[in-house]
C-alpha cells in the first residue's frame, strides 16, 4: 500500500464514516523508484489531505516534509518539494502492517502489499 | 452455437455451466484474441464500423495465471477482451483528455529540451478499477496512460493477489490494489478525484440470492436484471468523477443499458458507446460516460 492510497481510505463502516485518516501501523516497508512526473504530482496535491500525508510519512520515518505546503506550486521553482512530495507518495510501499479505524480501533490489515478493508457480515 | 458471422470459434471453456437460461460468460481461448500480438494498423471494429488503429497495443501478459487461479478468480473472457478493445479505440482520446502535449507548455523562458522533459509522460490521472479480478483491464490501461496512479479494487482477496502479481508482471509500480465492497473505503476522501473509473460488473441476471455467493460465481452474478452490483455505484458515478473523468462500464442488454444513460444523464454525465459485441445471447456493450 503506497501512501498515496493510505491518504484516500476511510473505514468503510458507514458509522465510523469521517474518522480520518486511519492510523497506519506499518510492519514491513520497501521503498521502490517510480518514474517521477512532476506533471502528475502537481495534478495530485489539490487532492491530498496534506496533514494526513504528513502523519503516514511520518510513520513510515520519513520527516523531511514542509509543515505546510506553498499555496501556489511551480513546477520549476517547487522541484525539490514535488520530487519529496513524488517519493513519500508513490516510492514508499507498506508490504505489511495495519490500518486501525481512530474511532473504533478496528483493524484492517495490510498483507503483501494489499490492505484488507472487507468487513464481516456483522460489520456491514 | 457459435456466431458463425464474426469468422470466430468458440472453444469453451472453464465456465460454460448452464442454468436455465443462464450461461455463465463463455471464456475465449487466447489464441483467438486479434491484438494478441503487436502490430501496426491493426483492423478493430468500433462502434460505427470498421476503425483502423495507427499501432495495436499487445495485450497484457496473464500467462502467469494458473488453471488453478481461475478457480478462483474471473477468467478473462469476451467481456474482458471487449472492454480491451475499447480503450484502444479510446487511447487517443485518453491521451489527449489527461496529458498535456508539449506545446502547450511552450514557455519563450525554457528551451525545447526542457519542455520535452517536462511533458513526458504527460498530465496522466487517477484511474480507478472495482472489481479488478485478474487485473488485466487495469494493467492495459496502465500501459496506454503511462502516467498516474492505478487503483484496482476487488472484493475477492484471491483476485486481488491475482491483480497484483498481474501488474508487477507487467512492469506496472504506479499502482495499487485494495481488497474492499466496490469502492466504500475511498467514497469520501476520491469526490471529484477520479479521471477515469472502468467497472465491468458482474452483469448476468441472476437470482438476487447468488449475488452474495462467496465463490466465482459472484465475479457474474448480477440479481435482477442483472443490476444489483452496479446499481450500488452509480449514484456515486457523478460525485466521484473528477472535471474531465469518463467511465467505462459493460453492460448486456438485460441491464437496460438506455436507463443508466438516463441515471447518469442526470449528473452531467453524456454517453458514448465505443464498441459492441454479439456473442452467443449476450449483446454486450462497452459505454464511456463523460462530462
Amino acid at each position: 500500500m503506497r501512501l498515496l492510497t493510505h491518504n484516500m481510505l476511510i473505514n468503510p463502516m458507514q458509522k465510523f464514516e469521517g474518522a480520518y485518516p486511519l492510523k497506519l501501523i506499518p510492519k514491513k516497508i520497501t521503498k521502490e523508484e517510480v518514474k517521477y512526473n512532476p506533471l502528475f504530482v502537481v495534478h495530485l496535491l489539490p487532492k491530498l489531505n496534506y496533514p494526513a500525508l504528513l502523519y503516514a510519512a511520518s510513520t513510515v520515518g520519513l520527516k523531511d516534509l514542509p509543515k505546510e505546503l506553498p499555496k501556489k506550486i511551480d513546477p520549476t521553482e517547487h522541484d525539490e518539494l514535488l520530487k519529496m512530495l513524488h517519493h513519500v507518495l508513490l516510492e514508499v510501499h507498506v508490504e505489511e502492517g495495519l490500518l486501525v479505524c481512530p474511532k473504533s480501533e478496528r483493524e484492517f490489515p495490510i498483507k503483501q502489499g494489499i490492505p484488507n478493508m472487507r468487513l464481516n457480515e456483522d460489520e456491514v | 452455437m457459435a456466431d458463425e458471422s464474426d469468422g470466430e470459434s468458440y472453444t469453451g471453456g472453464f465456465f460454460s455451466e448452464e442454468e436455465e437460461g443462464r450461461e455463465a460468460p463463455e471464456s475465449k481461448c487466447e489464441s483467438l484474441r486479434v491484438s494478441m500480438v503487436p502490430v501496426v494498423r491493426a483492423e478493430v471494429v468500433g462502434g460505427g464500423g470498421t476503425k483502423r488503429v495507427e499501432k495495436a497495443i499487445s495485450d497484457p501478459d496473464i500467462s502467469h495465471l494458473t488453471s488453478e487461479d481461475y478457480k478462483h478468480v474471473y477468467s478473462p473472457s469476451e467481456d474482458t477482451f471487449l472492454m480491451l478493445d475499447a480503450l484502444n479505440l479510446d487511447a487517443e482520446y485518453l491521451r489527449s483528455r489527461f496529458a498535456l502535449s508539449a506545446e502547450k507548455m511552450k514557455n519563450k523562458n525554457n528551451s525545447a529540451q526542457d519542455e520535452e522533459k517536462k511533458g513526458e509522460g504527460g498530465r496522466g490521472g487517477i484511474v480507478v478499477e472495482v472489481g479488478v479480478g485478474s487485473g488485466i483491464v487495469l494493467t492495459h490501461i496502465a500501459r496506454l496512460m503511462l502516467s498516474g496512479y492505478f487503483i484496482g479494487v476487488d472484493i475477492n482477496p484471491k483476485a486481488a493477489k491475482c491483480a497484483y502479481s498481474t501488474l508487477r508482471r507487467n512492469k506496472i509500480n504506479n499502482f495499487d490494489i485494495v481488497s474492499c465492497d466496490l469502492l466504500t473505503p475511498f467514497l469520501s476522501r476520491l469526490v471529484r478525484c477520479i479521471d477515469v473509473l472502468i467497472f465491468n460488473p458482474p452483469y448476468v441476471p441472476t437470482p438476487s440470492v447468488e449475488v452474495k455467493d462467496n465463490g466465482l460465481p459472484r465475479a457474474w452474478a448480477g440479481g435482477i436484471r442483472g443490476r444489483e452490483v452496479l446499481d450500488r455505484l452509480l449514484p456515486f458515478v457523478g460525485k466521484l468523477l473528477s472535471a474531465k473523468g469518463v467511465f467505462y462500464l459493460v453492460t448486456v442488454k438485460e441491464n437496460e443499458p438506455k436507463q443508466i444513460a438516463e441515471m447518469l444523464s442526470k449528473e452531467g454525465l453524456s454517453c458514448e458507446t465505443i464498441t459492441s459485441r454479439k456473442a452467443h445471447n449476450e449483446h454486450l456493450e462497452i459505454h464511456r460516460f463523460y462530462r
